[in-house]
């Protein structure tokens, strides 16, 4: 039978838990609010040097427009003399991408167009990243999976958080004493 | 001294291959007398090599231009002390610079390792003068630094001299060009060291914690020496290539930042299996994809397989880097395979809210980073073989898509800290992340509210005070509970902490740093950037900042001419400073650099670049960047070497049990000799 004591202790500690999960949503939320509030609010406006930072300069300087440093780069003064008449005309950022790989091919894109076997340049890091998690939760779950069992077979009662919280700050103290 | 730096060349390789198979022998037979033999031809390698490197040196200093790298990469009136930057100016002679270095370290690790670490001193040795070997045969072989020149006429050769030489590269002309390359071949080629450790655990089956202690070591020399040599790389960047950064996504630069992530990765890693015997085999992985990944980055820089502004012309030594590398992989990976029952786990995880998973995090982006930046790199060369068409993955994409595992990674800087060993029970996490949020959220929402938009920026800022929360943190705790224990003041406190846990406070020291860097990226959305055509009395506005040409001047030097600008500089109207930007034209090379001036401070760079003379006008373009701060990227750079050496330096605990480990280790061997 549970004594009043320990439903006290069992409410105080699913209160605490409680009250955690609600820090961390608090956190999260606030942080997705904030962040979509700040994308938002970044109202992009064309510019010279935003698109010249996008195309590679056709000079062979191994750079983006913006950073060739040939002041008399043919190549540089043409793009640049291009996307200026685009912006001009009221183009936006893609249509003048568009018009400068309509003139010069793929190659002067700084980066691979998302489409046909490009698209792949950007898709691998992301698959790439999904799988890493996958396996690192694969591994975990395996791992808390054996620990369960055995924990099971040994029939140890379940850590107090209140206990565990104090043998942390106990080990703490020693770490910071004797280490 | 051609002929002595070829023979010295020819005796390293000779002194390496006896080293690899007397290191294997020593090993084999257990005999003690072998193992030493393998030892001292490896001071041999290092003494010959040394050899090499003197008649290199001595060929560019007495301008001996019959030698075909000094004529090529060197000249009469280049300054004293960028003479000895002409060793690595070009390919054979940075190879034999490299060499020299894994000379250097091989002879460290034979030295320091006398009377320690017996069994598996003898295949360390094997492996380390295997690396050794295919070092000095590329330079021999590949780009040998010491031909002569020579005329071919009727069938016949003649010795030619010309009366002088090319002159070094005028980019490669600056302070940081003396360390820079220094630093990050020190990086790349550490790595050798803990390769060939790890290597030797294998072999010998001794996967205990031994080797992963000596690795470790191993390892932060060269991740350190590596970082820093990025962030040299940075500011030569930012002070000579004229476009106001200091990171271009240059896929030289990517190759050097892949072995330091790998490198990373390890260094984490690498504590779980200390603490709790776990992720053995992963650590043996990163060990040797951290040394794959560094050979890697040379073979990228050396063999012109990818555009780059960095790289060595396009020679034909990519050949020997491909056959090397696969030997590597197809070596260690069998051998891995081999000893999979030697790598299980001794215990399994408690926790999903544990320190243990927080590392696997850490890993996880990290290694999901690596992949990113390496398939980005050689992305243009895969396209190249399957769609025959040229394309080129630059900064676009590299921000995109490294930037937020980035941010991941920034965020896991504080928090991996705050989770416990085994078990984080949730008083502790609210109790740890309570103060770091509500800091963070503040800063987060003054940011905001100051008009801080840009998302990657507000980002850095929002995490990076977050992350300097929970670090600061961990430091007022400690020396909270060490006041309360031993009555020291607060700074006392402090520095005992830190001394007697130097491992964990310098890696908390690193983080500072990191945090400190992450400040400086978030600067850069908000760079401005103003051009003009100015002559003397023209000014030229750029933000806050009024420029006038005061005057413009023209001067020759026997290395090269120049021009100069001098620019009174004011602020919202008051006088503020005087830069000097120059553009040179170096007469030996025939090539244009600049020579910028920079304003610094904390909150921002005032940048101004002298970019040339425009023909139409004749008047001179002169560039302005204003750069919100890049500074704190220098600082945090700085606070992160501090740091890595700081957790260098045995605390105490350390010292006495390398003592007691040392006591056992001889009676154990007084007892076999019994």
């Amino acid at each position: 039978m549970l004594s009043s004591r320990n439903v006290r202790r069992a409410v105080q500690s699913a209160s605490r838990k409680r009250s955690g999960w609600a820090l961390l949503a608090a956190f999260t939320g606030g942080l997705l609010i904030a962040t979509a509030c700040a994308r938002a609010a970044a109202q992009p406006k064309v510019t010279l040097e935003q698109v010249s930072s996008k195309v590679y300069c056709l000079c062979g300087c191994a750079t983006t427009v913006d950073r060739c440093s040939d002041l008399h780069c043919k190549a540089k003064a043409e793009i640049e003399g291009i996307i200026t008449q685009d912006i001009a005309k009221g183009m936006d950022e893609p249509a003048i991408l568009r018009d400068l790989v309509n003139r010069f091919g793929v190659r002067i894109l700084a980066a691979p167009p998302a489409k046909g076997f490009d698209l792949l340049a950007w898709v691998l890091p992301g698959v790439a990243l999904a799988l890493g998690l996958t396996l690192v939760v694969v591994v975990v779950r395996r791992w808390r999976r054996k620990v369960s069992s055995a924990a099971e077979s040994d029939r140890t009662p379940p850590v107090d958080d209140k206990i565990l919280a104090a043998v942390e700050d106990e080990m703490k103290k020693m770490d910071s004493l004797t280490r | 001294m051609n002929q002595a730096g070829s023979v010295g060349l020819i005796a390293a390789m000779a002194f390496a291959i006896y080293a690899v198979v007397a290191g294997v022998a020593g090993g084999k037979l257990r005999s003690v007398r072998i193992t030493r033999s393998a030892g001292r031809a490896t001071l041999a390698f290092f003494v010959m090599v040394t050899l090499a490197v003197v008649s290199l040196e001595t060929l560019i200093f007495s301008n001996d231009f019959h030698n075909a790298y000094v004529a090529t990469h060197s000249n009469r009136a280049l300054p004293f002390y960028y003479k000895f930057a002409v060793m690595w100016g070009g390919q054979g002679g940075s190879l034999l610079f490299w060499t020299w270095l894994l000379s250097i370290y091989a002879a460290i690790a034979v030295l320091l390792n006398r009377r320690k670490n017996r069994q598996l001193m003898p295949y360390a040795i094997s492996f380390m003068m295997g690396v050794g070997v295919f070092f000095s045969v590329v330079t021999f072989f590949g780009a040998n630094p010491f031909k002569e020149l020579a005329l071919a006429a009727g069938g016949t050769t003649t010795p030619f001299t010309p009366p002088d030489g090319n002159g070094l590269n005028p980019a490669l002309q600056y302070p940081a060009m003396m360390i820079h390359p220094v630093m990050l071949y020190l990086g790349y080629v550490g790595m050798a060291i803990p390769f060939a450790f790890g290597m030797a655990a294998l072999v010998t089956k001794q996967l205990g914690d031994n080797w992963i202690r000596v690795t470790r070591r191993w390892t932060m020399v060269p991740w350190m020496f590596l970082g820093f040599g990025i962030l040299l790389g940075g500011h030569w960047a930012y002070d000579v290539l004229g476009w106001g950064g200091y990171w271009m996504w240059d896929p030289v630069e990517n190759a050097s930042l892949l072995p330091w992530l790998a490198g990373t990765a390890f260094l984490h890693s690498v504590m779980v299996q200390e603490r709790r015997g776990m992720l053995k085999v992963w650590n043996v992985v990163l060990v040797i994809l951290t040394f794959f990944l560094a050979i890697l980055g040379d073979f990228l820089t050396r063999s012109g397989i990818v555009q780059s502004v960095h790289a060595f012309a396009q020679s034909g030594i990519g050949d020997y880097f491909i056959v090397f590398l696969s030997i590597v992989v197809l070596f260690s990976a069998t051998l891995l395979f081999l000893r999979l029952d030697f790598l299980k786990s001794e215990n399994r995880l408690d926790s999903v809210v544990s320190r243990e998973s927080g590392f696997l995090f850490n890993n996880w982006i990290l290694l999901a980073l690596v992949f990113a930046v390496l398939w980005g790199t050689v992305f243009p060369i895969i396209s190249k073989a399957v769609e025959h068409k040229t394309i080129t993955v630059g900064p676009p994409f590299f921000n995109k898509v490294a930037v937020p595992m980035g941010l991941m990674l920034l965020f896991l800087t504080g928090a991996g800290p705050l989770l416990a060993w085994r078990k984080t029970s949730f008083d502790s996490l609210k109790r740890n992340f309570t103060v770091p949020l509500v800091i963070g959220g503040l800063v987060g929402g003054v940011l905001f509210l100051a008009g801080v938009r840009n998302l990657y920026s507000w980002m850095s800022l929002f995490l990076g005070s977050f992350v300097a929360a929970c670090v600061l943190g961990e430091f007022y705790k400690g020396a909270r509970t060490r006041q309360r224990g031993s009555g020291e003041n607060f700074l006392q406190a402090i520095y005992n902490l830190t001394a007697r846990n130097t491992r964990r406070y310098g890696g908390y020291i690193v983080h500072i740093g990191i945090v400190l860097i992450f400040v400086g990226f978030a600067g850069l959305p908000f760079k401005t950037h103003a051009k003009g055509l100015m002559q003397e009395g023209d000014v030229l506005r750029s933000g806050p900042y009024l420029l006038r040409c005061d005057w413009l001047t023209s001067g020759d030097t026997p290395d090269y001419t120049y021009r100069e600008a001098t620019l009174s500089v004011l602020k919202d109207g008051k006088a503020f400073t005087t830069l000097t930007p120059q553009r040179r034209f170096y007469k030996a090379s025939q090539q244009p650099i600049s020579h910028v001036a920079i304003h610094q401070s904390l909150a921002e760079d005032l940048y101004v670049v002298l970019a040339g003379r425009d023909q139409g006008t004749g008047k001179d373009v002169i560039e302005v960047f204003v750069n919100p701060l890049v500074d704190w990227v220098w600082i945090g750079g700085a606070i992160m070497v501090l740091g890595t050496l700081l957790a260098l330096i045995p605390s105490r605990a350390e010292r006495e049990m390398a003592q007691i480990r040392q006591v056992q280790w001889e009676m154990l061997e007084e007892k076999n000799a019994l």
